[in-house]
């Protein structure tokens, strides 16, 4: 049970800052995760915590005490590395061994501690097969084992599931997270798939460009995103953003836009404070039609299905509205080439400013419908 | 069609192998044979007799009655050779020192070029290009400097200097093999608890074997069978190399091919066991096997 506090860390690399002084604490016994892009300081941010990179400045904390000039060695964590980094040339038990090994753990008890991990993990039936003869899903269960066996304060998951097949990756996330769990150990989840990201972790940070876009519970994350930044890159799809302005005309607040075909009176826009806007939606908040419905207080954009892509039982079309592409998903199917009219309800959509990118007005918390679907 | 090909391709195999085993031959059936048969015309392909006075003049010291006996069967000027058994030793010592010192220091090159970068691009090509100065021309102000500290004629000065000239082939194999090595491998050992440097000798280190065999075997051979530096470095003649004792054998009374050719038979023997012996490591070694790529 360890809290990590990570205080004002920057990391550069020759002129390249990787990260740019973010802070952040995780509490002991939290799932939490480190969600962006490749190239945004995340991975960078877990060496940093691991002490297998050493920061320009800043502090890292454990349980308050600074472990920032602590060696790698000293600050017992356990991590699972993208490539496993288990030895090919030894066999399941070996592997689990090694570390306790290290440790001067005897022989008997290491023996008793190999056993019960491997119970844990669900590897008791392929102890003796040699690490090159393991599956992916097999490796990456092994490298978790190894990482906890010698019960580390923290434990630290690079992009775990990166090398496994898409359907073994949500099934070893929950086993994950389950064992996570039962040990109740403060850990650290470094993933660029934001929905990894939102299903298991208890809280996270969306980074970009070394540094924290947004931090928070997954609800959050994905129902007020903080920035444009983040509306673009959560959702499967993300955000439609479009560029808009803000009128007033006659004590009213209008929301105008190229893409719209409609001006569109909206009650809180004259509270945001800005003309420039960026008005945005949700792919699955809108409809789509052949003709166009009355809907009333809505906003109705025009466009052309260019494409649709079948994800599951979804269908999300990609529309080319005035030049620019909104996605839409609905079950229905609407041949490719028609001319459709998109329905947004009003309160579903986000304002953001254009000069910051901040969320200036978000539609009514809708954070009670979200569940984790793999919590 | 195949069938053809397939006799053709072993035709092709076969005489690639003749051609390459036949100074071998020639060489193990010359050890065999009297001073008649050395060089006559028409070749002897075999020894009439066989027969082993060859292997006494290089092996026994000068005036024992088994030697005097041998050169008797050998005929004129043989009595100026000495026996060859400090050769082999010299070339024994110089070549393994050489060896060891070289695959140690290149291997902790390498490791330290192919993880931190060190001195850059620059320095792995440079390492490289000392390869491709002519030995002469590093020889002459090596001479002068060796002359001036009294390194010549001495073992630790020749394995000192093929040291040199082979760490670049060290670095060379095993930065390959340290390229092939996820730095993760090392990192966890390091939160396992071990010191980077521990982590690198009971980690990384057992990993590479086999580059280190194939870089071992690879610098062994071009140091035992070195002749350029050997015959400018041992003038005096104390620490003279199999080869050097070679050639000078050809310079004492005559063409003495007979114990040439023996004692180019025996320099070949610890190549071929060392060889034998690490090559189910080489395969895999040369191949760069040492981590299964499947990540």
């Amino acid at each position: 049970m360890t809290t990590v506090e990570v205080d004002r860390l920057v990391k550069i690399y020759d002129k390249f800052t990787a990260v740019d002084g973010i802070s952040f604490t995780v509490k002991s016994g939290e799932f939490f995760g480190l969600l962006g892009p490749s190239g945004c300081g995340k991975t960078t941010t877990l060496y940093c915590i691991s002490g297998l990179e050493t920061p320009t400045s800043g502090r890292i904390l454990f349980d308050g005490n600074d472990v920032t000039k602590l060696p790698p060695q000293k600050r017992n964590i356990g991590m699972v590395f993208q490539s496993y980094a288990i030895f090919y040339n030894m066999t399941v038990f070996d592997n689990l061994a090694y570390p306790l090994k290290i440790r001067r753990i005897p022989a008997e008890e290491r023996r008793r501690k190999v056993n019960e991990t491997a119970e844990l993990l669900g590897l008791k039936d392929i102890l003796n097969v040699k690490g090159s003869k393991l599956t992916p899903a097999q490796m990456q269960l092994l490298s978790l084992g190894r990482a906890i066996i010698y019960d580390p304060d923290i434990l630290l998951l690079d992009e775990p599931l990166s090398n496994l097949d898409p359907t073994f990756r949500m099934e070893t996330l929950r086993h994950i997270k389950r064992i996570q769990r039962l040990l109740k150990i403060t850990t650290i989840f470094v993933t660029h798939d934001q929905l990894e990201a939102l299903s298991v972790c208890d809280r996270l940070a969306v980074m970009q460009a070394g540094r924290i876009m947004q931090l928070g519970r997954p609800e959050e994350i994905y129902y007020k995103p903080a920035t444009v930044f983040v509306a673009g890159f959560v959702g499967t799809p993300p955000m439609n953003l479009l560029e808009g302005r803000i009128e007033n005309l006659a004590d009213k607040s209008y929301i105008t836009s190229p893409e719209l075909s409609n001006r569109l009176l909206h009650p809180h826009a004259q509270s945001v404070g800005e003309e420039d806007i960026i008005w945005g939606f949700k792919p699955e908040d809108a409809t789509m039609s052949l003709k166009p419905v009355e809907t009333g207080d809505g906003a109705v954009i025009q466009g052309r299905i260019r494409t649709i892509e079948r994800v599951a039982a979804e269908n999300i079309y990609l529309v080319d509205v005035n030049g620019k592409t909104v996605k839409v998903i609905t079950v229905e199917y609407i041949p490719v080439d028609s001319k459709v009219f998109i329905h947004i309800p009003l309160e579903k959509i986000y304002i953001y400013s254009r000069k910051t990118g901040l969320l200036l007005y978000a539609p009514r918390s809708l954070e009670k419908q979200f569940s984790q679907p793999f919590g | 069609m195949s069938r053809l090909w397939k006799v053709v391709r072993t035709i092709i195999a076969v005489l690639a192998a003749a051609i390459a085993f036949f100074p071998i031959y020639w060489m193990a059936t010359t050890s065999l044979k009297l001073p008649g048969e050395w060089s006559a015309y028409p070749p002897v392909w075999f020894p009439t007799t066989p027969r082993i006075e060859n292997y006494i003049v290089i092996f026994s010291e000068p005036g024992t009655p088994l030697r005097e006996s041998a050169l008797q069967a050998l005929g004129r000027g043989f009595s100026a050779s000495p026996s060859a058994v400090p050769y082999i030793t010299n070339s024994i010592i110089i070549a393994v020192s050489a060896t060891i010192g070289a695959v140690f220091i290149g291997t902790l090159a390498a490791y330290s070029i192919s993880r931190y970068r060190t001195g850059g691009l620059f320095t792995y090509i440079f390492i490289l290009a000392t390869r491709m100065f002519p030995p002469v021309a590093i020889a002459i102000p090596l001479i002068v400097v060796y002359s001036l500290i009294r390194w010549l004629d001495t073992h630790w000065g020749l394995s000192l200097i093929y040291m040199a000239v082979s760490v670049a082939y060290v670095v060379w194999i095993m930065k390959t093999f340290f390229d092939e090595i996820p730095k993760d491998i090392e990192d966890s050992a390091i939160l396992f608890g071990l010191s980077h440097v521990r982590a690198f000798f009971k980690v990384v280190l057992p990993i590479v074997k086999n580059g280190m065999l194939a870089a071992a075997l690879f610098t062994f051979v071009i140091n035992w069978g070195e002749y350029a530096f050997a015959l400018m470095f041992t003038v005096g003649g104390r620490a003279t190399t199999i080869p050097v004792a070679i050639s000078q054998l050809q310079l004492g009374g005559g063409y003495q091919y007979g114990p040439m050719a023996a004692l180019g038979l025996i320099a070949l023997i610890p190549a071929v066991v060392f060889g034998y012996i690490v090559q189910k490591y080489l395969v895999v070694g040369l191949t760069l096997g040492a981590v299964k790529g499947r990540r």
